[in-house]
């Protein structure tokens, strides 16, 4: 290709030539060339001192030394490099709210994929202050102790408080903790939350050593620990016990490693969802952004999350203990290597193969032993507080019931922010499976939800053909992105009127990766009625608390799914649940032994063959039998079981902690609305403090803390430095966040004004919240102008687009022209996508306004307008803008314009256009094409060539074998299924739009090469080194989405 | 794979050391961001955990592209209305240009700067590497992996990109002048 661009741009020269006119003086050089050389040096001779240290020591530590080290480099940055470095961590998605004038984060630093500490000043202070967890499990039987050792360390000059969020398995018992500096143990002490606290700040102010283990949640802790010296090294050991999951003849071990971010829901969901009206009010804002008020702590369970490409620069390694008594065989974990080391018969270690394991997904270990058939035991311990027992209860094999109950299946699928990409997909594929599996007599519906709700059909559909087509296309146009409003949809699908024929199963599937846990689980509890609720987490990091809670609460059962295993197992089993329980209406007749306070209270119906887990007191000589009674699909179920006091647990100090644990979760269970507000009953709250205080375990209510009265630590105030998390694996919100950016819905409005205010900036809701408007006659704020682009009052042309940050307390105001959308949202084009709420209010005709609420309340994503074609009658005009495909694939990396020799396609910009220009949040730009018609087009948009050609339509059986050829690709690929000839390979397609066609060729090759046709012309990019620019990424995916709209598109295959 | 011998990246450094400064200087602006960058973009070579392609023929270009990557990923963080130091010495021949051309000239750099900062980070270093550093189509493309039509497209792109921003500067600007 000729070089032909050096020719003179008679705008743009002039400053390419000051810029290049603009170097360096000789002095600022020379000094720059002495700090390279110093800085050269250095490096090397760290290499040097590295390559001496082992290399465990290495890996761990060379971050740190790698930063102390680059002295020379520190010493000649200067003011402004470090405000450039601090402008670039505010751009860190979720910090800690602190009060703490000198606490600080530690956040990535500018380009180098380190994190690090920084001042308030943005100077770089250290790495990471956690170096490493470890975890170490003993398991013997079905009862495990879990030790988890965190080793602290303070990297930086001066002395800091390290708080630490980290996740436990939801159902444990943690009943020590320890801290160790050097070579002395400080045993913690249980203490009531409050008074904990106090200790720990005393102990705090007064310099003094010193840790404390609070309780989030049932699986959402915080280690904080005060006064580490510069360079000291604090060890914090944490131990639990808990039952191990046994189904089917298999055990799992699963240890939960990263908290993923949580969604705090706003007290009353946004207005468009709800389609609640406000009173007209002159003075008062249309709507307000309410800030979360439902979770009061929702700082405290909102970790920090590196940004995607930097590690957080904590690892872990994991070692289990098998004692089995029987040959172990099938170890597995979904997740991880492993390596397995069987040293004995009925005894094995197995641990990570990566002994720094990244800490961003569950470790799930499985294995079965010589025997399917676990027999019961009666297990029995002795202590202080008296002697508890635990019971494990095998249940009856399943029976299957010769005519299955008419069922009204819901299924509720989570599509918000944090399930986008492989999750929501792996939801789809799962979803897909039960639905084909349905019964002949079952209805069914489906229901999704973010920061709205949306149904597929009005009401519960019969199972037929049809009517599952019809949810696989709404399943289809499903994608992640938004917030997770999940209280609406939980009243919603319970609310919905009973079919009286019918047993109701609503089936969740979700990450339940929220803050207002508490409540949903309350909600379920109330709402629940006859339905059962099941649950399927999908993901590699799912709130297990909730999750478990919710199908307890529901009387159903909970199935994760990870996003390394397939969904066929996940639904064939929970086909076989729902189609019929093992066993229900489950009691124990005693026949008078010596029991008391038997956990849980009220035993579940098992709907799988896995153990009955029952703790109690035992107050006498436990000699005798016992009847477990229930009910199979055959009928009535008795087993009588003799038990003996023989067996002694191999965890002695385990079953009263498990007993009290259980106890815990019981009272908790009493009001968890009230916990979820900070309003649980004081009585209730004394009765947890009370267990938690005698048994010596960790409850929402009691804390461990442990202070170090041996010294005092020179008398300055620690930073407090927050320990980050890792971004977790499968989630892909934020990583390209700039892709799942817009959510929003076109609709047409009146004209009017539109006032949108921003109550208060707190948890989510955060600073940088964007509000965007299309077709602005004009705007002005109330309190200051939007972000340096436009000053109060001014006008804006008709047809433009703009956008601006505005901050708590904003009022914008906004003046539309016809058709128009407008909508807040939050998120940085770096950071990660929190939430997107959508606005529109006439306040002129608000009538039409409810109209239009209900109307797009009821209306599913699926069916609104992604691609506006042509005017509001949805006619195509060739002088109106065609098409907007948001978020597909960057379409404008193939876009050449007429003067690039050598490219085919022949594309002319028209920048006359009032579309044009930077104010655009949308990225949208309409151009020419081949001069006759308009398409608008983004960054990452695709625009495709319509022409008026003949009109042809679509038979429906074209139709269905096209969406048929789809669901053979990988769903990486869906976006071009519609384009596949038999053999697979990608081929011409047609697309019909309201008559009119568009004709589309692409060949994508494994070799990168891909060539693109549009109309009449081709153009071809020949290896392509970024394969996120193939038209094979994800986003296209929109594409077919699309093009599968039967109101907007249709689709052909080319003869 | 190891990064390259500490002699190796001293030798570079002495051979190559101006014309990376230079190049991140043109696009920072700034002698102490240009720094940071020179220092970055060395120290890289030593770290062993980044793949160094063995037998790199064009140590300038490759040096020079890194530069310009380190630079505009600066260049993007900072604060977008960002003083530019003013320190008191501009080593300009007198007898050439007046204080005014040498005022005048800065401001133009310092939009260029700014505006450059809006465009996607391949574009701007495109842009850079064509008009700063001199690079040819096929260089960049190398450099880049990009195909030689890529860079024809993203530069023009690019190109289009900037005129507009410099146009909506100029039109803003002059808004504000009538407003006065």
């Amino acid at each position: 290709m000729k070089n032909d661009d050096l020719e003179k741009d008679e705008l743009l020269q002039p400053y390419i030539d000051a810029a290049r006119a603009d170097e360096p003086r000789e002095q600022e050089w020379q000094a720059a060339r002495s700090g390279l050389h110093e800085a050269i040096r250095c490096e090397a001779e760290k290499g040097r001192e590295a390559s001496e240290q082992p290399s465990w020591l290495n890996s761990v530590f060379g971050p740190v030394l790698n930063l102390l080290q680059r002295r020379p480099r520190l010493r000649f940055a200067t003011i402004s490099f470090s405000a450039a470095v601090l402008i670039c961590a505010v751009a860190l998605p979720i910090i800690l709210s602190t009060t703490s004038p000198s606490s600080v984060h530690a956040q990535p630093a500018n380009t180098n994929g380190q994190l690090t500490i920084k001042g308030p000043n943005g100077e770089e202070l250290g790495v990471c202050p956690l170096k490493h967890t470890s975890v170490e499990a003993n398991v013997t039987g079905f009862i495990s102790r879990t030790i988890v050792r965190q080793e602290f360390e303070n990297p930086i000059s001066e002395k800091i408080e390290a708080v630490y969020t980290f996740p436990l398995p939801s159902d444990s018992a943690v009943d020590s903790m320890v801290m160790i500096i050097g070579d002395r143990r400080i045993v913690g002490k249980v203490r009531e939350k409050r008074e904990a606290r106090q200790i720990y700040d005393q102990a705090r102010a007064a310099g003094k050593v010193a840790s404390l283990l609070d309780q989030e949640r049932p699986n959402i802790f915080t280690q904080s620990v005060a006064n580490i010296d510069p360079g000291a090294k604090i060890q914090i050991e944490i131990s639990y016990v808990e039952t191990l999951k046994y189904e089917d003849g298999e055990f799992e071990f699963h240890f939960p490693m990263v908290v993923a971010p949580r969604y705090i829901p706003s007290e009353t969901t946004s207005p468009i969802v709800t389609g609640r009206s406000h009173i007209p009010n002159d003075t008062a804002p249309d709507l307000v952004f309410h800030p979360p008020s439902v979770v009061t702590d929702g700082s405290r369970i909102s970790v920090p999350v590196v940004n995607p490409g930097v590690r957080a620069g904590h690892d872990i390694s994991v070692e289990v203990f098998l004692n089995a008594g029987m040959d172990i065989y099938d170890i597995t974990s979904p997740l991880h290597e492993i390596s397995v080391d069987n040293y004995e018969r009925g005894k094995a270690i197995v641990s990570l193969k990566q002994r720094k394991e990244i800490p961003n997904r569950d470790f799930v270990l499985r294995y079965r032993t010589a025997t399917d058939q676990i027999g019961d035991a009666f297990l029995t311990s002795k202590g202080d507080n008296g002697r508890f027992f635990m019971l494990i209860l095998q249940p009856p094999r399943r029976v299957t019931p010769a005519a299955a109950v008419p069922k009204e299946m819901f299924f509720v699928i989570d599509r918000s922010g944090s399930m986008s990409g492989p999750p929501i997909e792996k939801a789809k594929q799962t979803m897909k499976l039960c639905i084909e599996k349905l019964n002949p007599n079952d209805t069914f519906n489906l229901f999704s939800f973010s920061g709205g709700t949306g149904w597929c059909f009005n009401e519960p559909k019969p199972n037929t053909q049809q009517n599952r087509d019809s949810a696989l296309k709404y399943l289809n146009d499903l994608y992640g992105s938004g917030g997770t409003e999940m209280m609406p949809a939980i009243l919603e699908a319970l609310g919905h009127p009973a079919d009286p024929d019918r047993l109701r199963v609503v089936c969740f599937m979700t990450d339940g990766e929220i803050g207002n846990d508490f409540d949903i689980i309350d909600a379920v509890k109330k709402n629940a009625g006859t339905t059962r609720v099941f649950a399927f987490g999908i993901g590699n990091s799912v709130n297990h608390f909730l999750l478990d809670a919710m199908a307890h609460e529901g009387r159903g059962e909970v199935q994760y799914v990870n996003l390394n295993t397939t969904a066929t197992v996940a639904a064939e089993k929970f086909c076989e649940r729902i189609h019929a329980p093992v066993l229900t209406d489950i009691s124990i007749d005693w026949k008078g032994l010596p029991v008391t306070e038997i956990m849980p209270a009220h035993f579940p119906d098992l709907f799988s063959v896995k153990p009955l887990v029952i703790c109690g007191r035992l107050n006498g000589v436990a000699e005798g039998s016992i009847t477990l009674k229930g009910r199979t699909a055959d009928g009535e179920f008795t087993r009588d079981i003799a038990i003996h006091e023989g067996a002694a647990s191999d965890h002695p100090d385990a079953i009263d902690a498990l007993w009290a644990r259980s106890k815990v979760d019981d009272l908790m269970n009493q009001d968890m609305h009230a916990l979820q507000m900070n309003q649980f009953p004081q009585q209730l709250r004394d009765e947890i403090t009370t267990v938690g205080v005698k048994y010596g375990i960790m409850t929402q209510f009691t804390s461990f803390v442990a202070v170090d009265e041996s010294s005092v630590t020179t008398n300055t105030q620690a930073r407090q430095v927050s320990v980050p998390a890792e971004n977790p694996d499968g989630q892909t919100w934020g990583k390209e966040s700039s892709d799942y950016f817009f959510d929003y819905a076109r609709t047409k409005l009146a004209r009017s004004e539109v006032r949108v205010k921003l109550a208060q900036s707190q948890g989510r809701a955060r600073s940088d919240m964007r509000a965007y408007v299309t077709g602005i006659e004009s705007y002005y704020i109330d309190n200051k102008s939007l972000a340096g682009n436009t000053p109060t009052g001014a006008v804006h042309s008709p047809g433009t687009s703009s956008n601006g940050t505005i901050s708590a307390g904003d009022v914008w105001r906004v003046k539309c022209g016809e058709d128009r959308a407008y909508g807040l949202q939050a998120g940085s084009s770096e950071g990660r996508v929190q939430d997107e709420l959508l606005v529109y209010k006439p306040q002129s005709q608000p009538q039409q306004l409810i109209e239009q609420q209900q109307q797009a309340t009821a209306t599913p994503r699926s069916q609104l307008p992604d691609v506006y074609v042509g005017d509001q009658e949805n006619n195509i005009d060739a002088n109106k803008n065609l098409f907007v495909f948001p978020n597909a694939f960057k379409f404008d990396d193939y876009v050449a314009d007429g003067n690039a020799t050598g490219s085919r396609l022949q594309w002319s910009f028209d920048e006359g256009s009032a579309t044009t220009g930077p104010n655009s949040i949308l990225g949208v730009r309409q151009l020419k094409v081949n001069g006759d018609h308009s398409i608008r087009t983004g960054d990452k948009q695709v625009a495709l060539i319509v022409t008026p050609d003949t009109a042809k339509k679509v038979s429906a059986t074209k139709l269905a074998s096209a969406t048929a050829a789809l669901h053979k690709l990988p769903s990486s690929l869906r976006g071009l299924r519609a384009l596949l000839d038999a053999d697979g390979n990608f081929t011409s397609g047609t697309l019909k739009v309201r008559g009119y066609e568009v004709k589309l060729k692409v060949w994508v090759s494994t070799d990168r090469n891909m060539r693109l046709e549009l109309g009449s012309y081709s153009y071809s990019v020949q290896e392509t080194s970024e394969p996120d620019v193939l038209i094979c990424g994800v986003d296209v995916r929109r594409l077919i989405d699309l093009a599968l709209l039967p109101e907007v598109l249709q689709i052909e295959l080319a003869p | 794979m190891a990064g390259l011998p500490a002699e190796q990246v001293e030798e570079l450094a002495t051979r190559f050391g101006r014309i990376v400064y230079n190049a991140a200087y043109r696009v920072l602006g700034n002698a102490d961001d240009a720094e940071d960058v020179l220092q970055s973009v060395f120290l890289r070579l030593l770290d062993g955990r980044r793949a160094i392609a063995s037998g790199v023929s064009e140590w300038g270009a490759m040096l020079r592209t890194m530069a310009t990557h380190a630079a505009i990923d600066l260049l993007r963080c900072r604060p977008r209305a960002r003083f530019e130091p003013f320190d008191g010495f501009v080593s300009v021949p007198a007898e050439t240009q007046s204080a005014v051309e040498v005022a005048e000239k800065s401001r133009m750099a310092a939009t260029l700067r700014e505006v450059l900062a809006e465009l996607p980070q391949r574009d701007a270093q495109v842009f850079c590497l064509r008009h700063f550093e001199e690079l040819s189509y096929d260089e960049i493309a190398g450099e880049l992996g990009l195909s030689v039509s890529q860079v024809g497209v993203i530069l023009h792109r690019g190109k289009a990109q900037l005129r507009g921003l410099l146009e909506e500067r100029m039109s803003a600007g002059a808004r504000k002048d009538s407003v006065r």
